[in-house]
């Protein structure tokens, strides 16, 4: 009988300590769960932030780029510098539309017997940074120029390197000048009259 | 342009502001002067002495203004830009 008693204590006991250690590791097993979910919702819920944030920094990185090369293109300073840290070749890219339509301005102001002549400085400078067609262009002109075409120019802007002799002895080797040709769509009025485009020649 | 030992000596700009065909052929036999363009200069050595001459269409037929001093805009001048001009321009050059 105490036997039998003692059986079935143990086996009280054993069911017990099993009922607590499933229990236990259900318990424990909830928590991890809750845990995890939590996880994957904060990994979830952060990551189109880590992507907006990404595509926010790529947008500013893509202007400051943007930005940096107009600068580069634009301006004397930023052809220095990478003057200064490189073999003397800038990078290769088109001149911005901002200066072609300061390069238009420059021009139009020249019909009032203004000059802004670091406007024109610029745009030969940045013209300087793109590649020239190897060979000229077969027709010769009036002036006896070599012009040889000037390579990734934006749409709306001719340039030519225009290579002569100068009748100055004076003078040592040919002279060098960008030739800048902005057609207008269609004619517009200025100074009194109806203009096709506009031309400028900038010669060092 | 540059003299024998490499230095510039002159930087020339030329503008043309092309009237239409129909404004040239108008302007036949007329008096009024209409204004083209104009070519500036100055001697690198002195660069904020600018001259000026512009040029007009008058009677269908261009002329050229006498000289002149233009207003100078902008910064100038930009002794270190023409000189890296002038390096970059026969860099192109030396490539052709």
């Amino acid at each position: 009988m105490s036997a039998s008693l003692q059986r079935a204590s143990a086996t009280r006991s054993s069911l017990a300590v099993l009922g607590a250690a499933c229990l236990g590791l259900c318990v424990w097993l909830a928590v991890r769960q809750a845990f995890f979910d939590g996880g994957s919702r904060r990994a979830l819920t952060q990551l189109p932030q880590d992507a907006g944030g990404g595509a926010d920094a790529f947008a500013t990185e893509s202007s400051e780029a943007c930005a940096r090369q107009a600068e580069s293109l634009c301006s004397g300073a930023a052809a220095d510098e990478l003057t200064a840290h490189g073999d003397g070749q800038a990078p290769r890219g088109e001149p911005q539309e901002l200066c072609a339509q300061s390069l238009r301005t420059a021009i139009e102001t020249t019909l009032v017997s203004q000059i802004d002549p670091g406007e024109f400085l610029d745009t030969a400078l940045a013209l300087t940074r793109l590649d020239v067609r190897a060979t000229p262009i077969p027709e010769s002109h009036p002036s006896g120029a070599l012009r040889y075409p000037v390579l990734g120019t934006p749409e709306g802007v001719n340039a030519e390197l225009w290579v002569r002799r100068s009748d100055n002895a004076a003078h040592g080797g040919p002279v060098l000048s960008y030739r800048i040709s902005l057609p207008a769509a269609e004619g517009y009025l200025m100074e009194g009259a109806e203009r096709t485009g506009l031309d400028a020649e900038i010669t060092l | 342009m540059t003299d024998k030992s490499g230095q510039c000596k002159n930087f020339a700009i030329y503008t043309d502001c092309r009237p239409t065909p129909d404004t040239v052929r108008a302007s036949f036999g007329s008096a009024e002067q209409i204004p083209t363009g104009a070519l500036f200069s100055c001697d690198t050595e002195h660069p904020m002495e600018w001259t000026a001459k512009d040029c007009l269409l008058q009677g269908g037929m261009p002329k050229d203004s006498t000289q002149s001093q233009p207003a100078v805009r902008g910064q100038w001048p930009r002794t270190d830009d023409l000189n890296r001009l002038k390096t970059n321009l026969q860099r192109v050059y030396s490539s052709l």
